[in-house]
């Protein structure tokens, strides 16, 4: 389970004053539901996920996952929990199989459970034909195959997806979704943060949405129909960030 | 620290680096090809060049054809000179087959405007056309900072030197005097450069700035490199803390940086042996000699520490870095911070002692330069350059794993380095980190050197004011900075400090410290009089201090040689040191550490085994206790015994111990007296105190 107990954090300006890009943010995500933080630009949901993370410190308020606390057990918290972004890099100079074992060793594995957990990794998402080809010369579809593969490599209960369909063509889009529903149908608790808004209505169990820092809505996407009156998410986003926060439970 | 780990991440680390073409090329193929062609090219050219100055036509500017006739009649007579051994030297050229004359009106602006090397007037001549009387006397205009008006000059003077003795030898002659009688003193030269003086002068800075540079592309494409491509964020969600992560990738840095060295110095010795270079640098000149090959592997030894100081610099500046781009703007000012000290080290003349033992990088260049000519060195400046290189190097990786992986450095726009820094910004915690604290020590290692050199230098045999003045400055570097620098960074001053009150067990453990530390202090240094014996110089140099220190009040020496040093190194070793070493949990790490940089900062070689001894106990009994105070009083106390044995040299009589005694042993019953009651003051002790206090 992911809980995000009233997560604020503040950033100094140059002018010498500070910015909260989250404010006060609290939700949870059960094991074997998707999440989904939405948001504008700048809304504060790729700090929120850091945060979760342990990769930025709260200025107060606390996270849990899976029952670890962020701030006291930060090693706790990363050997149970996947990241994903859209921006999350490869080595380039290592080879698909180099990545995962390379990384299935820094969560603690030997190194033949490394090599026979990037093998079971490889045959999930149908890398075998190019496992041994070093990073840098994978197509961008084949790039976010090995990256998913390498957030799964200790297979943690929770993931925390930031814009992971950020880019990517309508095949590698599908492989990207089906993953996701995979890990839910596993029992993972996951957070996923998207642009995409018909993604989010299809995908996510309980959808919550932040602006300038705050939670302004939050509940499943039928739920937030019914109160807002509005069938597209994309409307019901844009009226509820002209109105008064709303909370639906 | 989990070594299976960092030895992970390293070699993953080398692979992905030696993978890269551009490492390829900075660390093997510049230095194996491009250097040694790049040397053999531009000594070379420079052997070329100055042969060809030397032996090319030089052009004498005269004021008229009676001049020229004159100076041309005078040149005709250069005898060949001899050698050592009385031989007519070979290859040799007379002036007068290489020069040529210009007439011209006015010399001085011949010369300025290159019409002339240089330019001859003849002012007087006397007893003209009789060659053993006639004097002439010459006035010679130069540019000295024009190589060929400089070599113009030396050339006709030294012609016409060869031409003078010779005239002198003829006149000695006729009034049948012998010139060896009139000589009164006659010189042979014996060199004794082992090494080049050319190679000595270009090697060390050289080798110290290729380590520079064979680090700089890894440590920016480890740091801001792996965040620029998106990857280090991916590697800081895994489950491994900062301090591994920046040891692996480190210990990548360094072997690069070595690597980079060793190639460079193998490539530069072949170079010598097998490209000749030793042959024409001896044509330049004549101290040229050899490589001492023997030099080599202790040259590589010495890199060592200063390719980790380089390394953990480069990371911990690359660390703040966002972008490739910026992590080359930041490292520009670095490396021309690095090489001044070296350029300073590298200037003719300047040796290794005094505050040149601690400059970061000089002490290295002076030390490769000795080594090379092999220059005697002492045990002690091997070990001050050596010790202090690790000492800084080791703050340096401190603070490369307190900026590693920072959200500041990590995700902020241009304000993150000003958060760093800003109080306001910065959390408040118990603790400081090791990184702050250990970084702190590494800055006033060399900082205390220095005050305690200009000290001495400036008061040069007054130990009483020499005393006076540390005892005041003890207080601000060791205690007042640690203090101001842990509430900026809003740290709990009493406990980081180990200010608070300890239980009644540890006091008595102090007191037992107090009473028999000094024994245990003089078996060490007994023990150690067996391999390193204290020079006799040494002795005897402390020998008025110990006279002076007779005369004072008892009181007073207590006061600053016992109190003043007891309080406040506790509070900056036992205190800020050992306190941040606590969060990492390992008690035998944390307690060697500190014992070994309160051994570094007393300096003297002879004096590290007996304050790591003492610093150990020390550490001890404050880890336990979470309090200095016992420490306080068993440091004093041990202090404390050293002045009263200088003022009353009887007084150890007491104990049953003869001070007039040859053996710089104690006597046994005093020293399993001594073993017993420390034995007792670490079990009294053995219960750590907790946290808090009920």
């Amino acid at each position: 389970m992911i809980l995000a107990d009233n997560l604020t954090k503040s950033f100094p300006t140059p002018d010498g004053s500070e910015k909260q890009a989250v404010a006060g943010l609290s939700f949870a995500v059960e094991p074997g539901q998707i999440y989904g933080l939405l948001g504008p630009n700048g809304a504060g949901k790729t700090t929120t996920l850091r945060m979760l993370c342990g990769l930025v410190t709260p200025t107060s308020g606390r996270a849990v996952i899976a029952d670890h606390d962020v701030q006291t057990d930060a090693l706790a918290v990363k050997r149970v929990l996947g990241f994903l972004t859209a921006n999350t890099g490869l080595y380039q100079r290592l080879s698909v199989r180099d990545v995962l074992v390379y990384f299935g060793k820094l969560h603690g594995m030997t190194a033949s459970q490394a090599r026979d957990r990037a093998a079971i990794l490889i045959d999930i998402f149908d890398m075998a034909d190019f496992a041994s080809l070093r990073c840098g010369s994978l197509s961008t579809g084949q790039k976010q195959r090995c990256n998913i593969a390498r957030a799964l490599v200790a297979d943690p209960p929770a993931l925390i997806l930031d814009e992971p369909t950020l880019g990517l063509d309508v095949l590698s889009n599908r492989v990207m979704l089906n993953f996701v529903r995979d890990q839910r149908d596993a029992g993972k608790s996951i957070i996923l943060s998207t642009h995409y808004l018909d993604e989010a209505e299809t995908l996510c169990d309980r959808i919550g949405l932040i602006h300038q820092g705050r939670l302004i809505a939050e509940g499943s996407f039928p739920e937030l129909q019914q109160q807002s009156g509005e069938q597209r998410l994309s409307d019901i986003f844009l009226k509820l960030i002209h109105e008064e926060p709303v909370h639906i439970v | 620290m989990n070594l299976t780990r960092i030895k992970t991440i390293y070699f993953k680390e080398l692979v992905d680096l030696l993978r890269d073409r551009r490492t390829v090329i900075a660390t093997i193929i510049v230095p194996v090809v491009l250097y040694p062609m790049l040397m053999l090219f531009s000594v070379q050219a420079a052997s070329v060049q100055t042969g060809k100055v030397a032996v090319e036509q030089i052009t004498l500017g005269v004021t008229s054809r009676d001049d020229q006739n004159t100076i041309l009649k005078l040149l005709a007579n250069e005898p060949t000179p001899k050698d050592d051994d009385g031989k007519p030297t070979k290859d040799f050229t007379p002036l007068i087959s290489s020069v040529q004359f210009r007439i011209v009106n006015d010399l001085k602006e011949a010369v300025q405007t290159h019409q002339v090397g240089c330019g001859v007037e003849i002012l007087k001549v006397a007893n003209p056309n009789d060659p053993l009387h006639e004097q002439f006397t010459f006035e010679i205009f130069v540019q000295p900072d024009q190589i060929r008006s400089r070599l113009a000059a030396n050339r006709f003077e030294n012609a016409l030197t060869r031409i003078g003795q010779s005239r002198i030898n003829q006149r000695l002659e006729s009034l049948e005097v012998k010139r060896d009688v009139i000589d009164p003193f006659f010189f042979k030269q014996t060199n004794l450069t082992t090494s080049g003086s050319l190679l000595g002068l270009i090697l060390p800075l050289l080798l110290v700035l290729i380590t520079l540079t064979s680090a700089i592309y890894p440590a920016i494409d480890l740091t801001a490199g792996e965040r620029e491509r998106g990857t280090l964020e991916t590697l800081l969600v895994c489950p491994v803390p900062a301090g591994e992560l920046v040891a692996g990738k480190f210990l990548t840095v360094v072997t690069i940086a070595l690597m980079g060295a060793m190639l460079n110095l193998g490539s530069v010795a072949a170079t010598v042996y097998f490209g000749g270079l030793t042959d024409m640098l001896g044509a330049m000149d004549q101290n040229a000699g050899d490589l001492p090959l023997s030099a080599i592997p202790i040259v590589l030894i010495a890199l060592v520490p200063f390719a980790v100081l380089t390394s953990a610099i480069l990371l911990a500046v690359c660390g703040f870095a966002r972008s490739f781009k910026e992590a080359q703007n930041y490292i520009t000012p670095v490396i021309l911070a690095t090489l001044m000290p070296g350029m300073i080290a590298n200037l003719p003349g300047t040796q290794l002692q005094g505050p040149m033992l601690v400059l970061p990088v000089g002490n290295m260049v002076l030390l490769v330069r000795d080594l090379l000519s092999g220059t005697q060195l002492a045990g002690f400046q091997i070990m001050m350059v050596l010790l202090s290189t690790s000492l800084y190097a080791g703050g340096a990786v401190a603070l490369a794993t307190q900026m590693f992986g920072r959200e500041a450095v990590m995700f902020s726009d241009n304000a993150s380095i000003k958060s760093l820094l800003s109080r306001r910004m910065i959390r408040a915690g118990k603790y400081p980190s090791a990184g702050l604290a250990c970084l702190y020590v590494a800055i006033l290692f060399p900082v205390w050197f220095y005050v305690q050199n200009l000290l001495q230098r400036h008061f040069a045999h007054d130990f009483v004011n020499v005393l006076r003045y540390t005892a005041v400055l003890m207080p601000v570097f060791f205690a007042i900075l640690p203090a101001l620098m842990l509430w900026y960074f809003k740290r709990e001053l009493k406990p980081t400090l180990a200010l608070e009150k300890a239980p009644p067990r540890y006091w008595l453990s102090g007191l037992l410290l107090g009473l028999t530390m000094w024994v245990i202090g003089a078996e060490v240094i007994a023990f150690q009089e067996y391999v390193l014996p204290i020079p006799e110089a040494l002795i005897k140099q402390q020998a008025p201090m110990e006279a002076l220190m007779k005369e004072q009040p008892l009181w007073w020496l207590l006061l600053v040689m016992a109190v003043v040093p007891a309080v406040v190194e506790e509070m900056c070793f036992r205190g800020m040191l050992l306190s941040s070493l606590r969060t990492n949990g390992k008690r035998w790490l944390a307690l060697l550490v500190t014992a070994a940089a309160f051994s570094m900062f007393h300096f003297l070689v002879y004096r590290l085994a007996i304050t790591f001894v003492l610093g150990l106990f020390l550490a001890y009994l404050c880890w336990q206790s979470r309090s200095i105070w016992p420490g306080v009083l068993a440091h004093f106390m041990n202090n404390g015994f050293a002045v009263i044995r200088a003022q009353y040299p009887d007084f150890i009589k007491l104990l049953g111990i003869d001070p007039s005694s040859e053996s710089n042993h104690m006597p046994i019953h005093v020293v399993v007296i001594a073993i017993v009651m420390i034995a007792a003051a670490i079990w009294i002790s053995r219960k750590p105190r907790p946290e808090t206090l009920a």
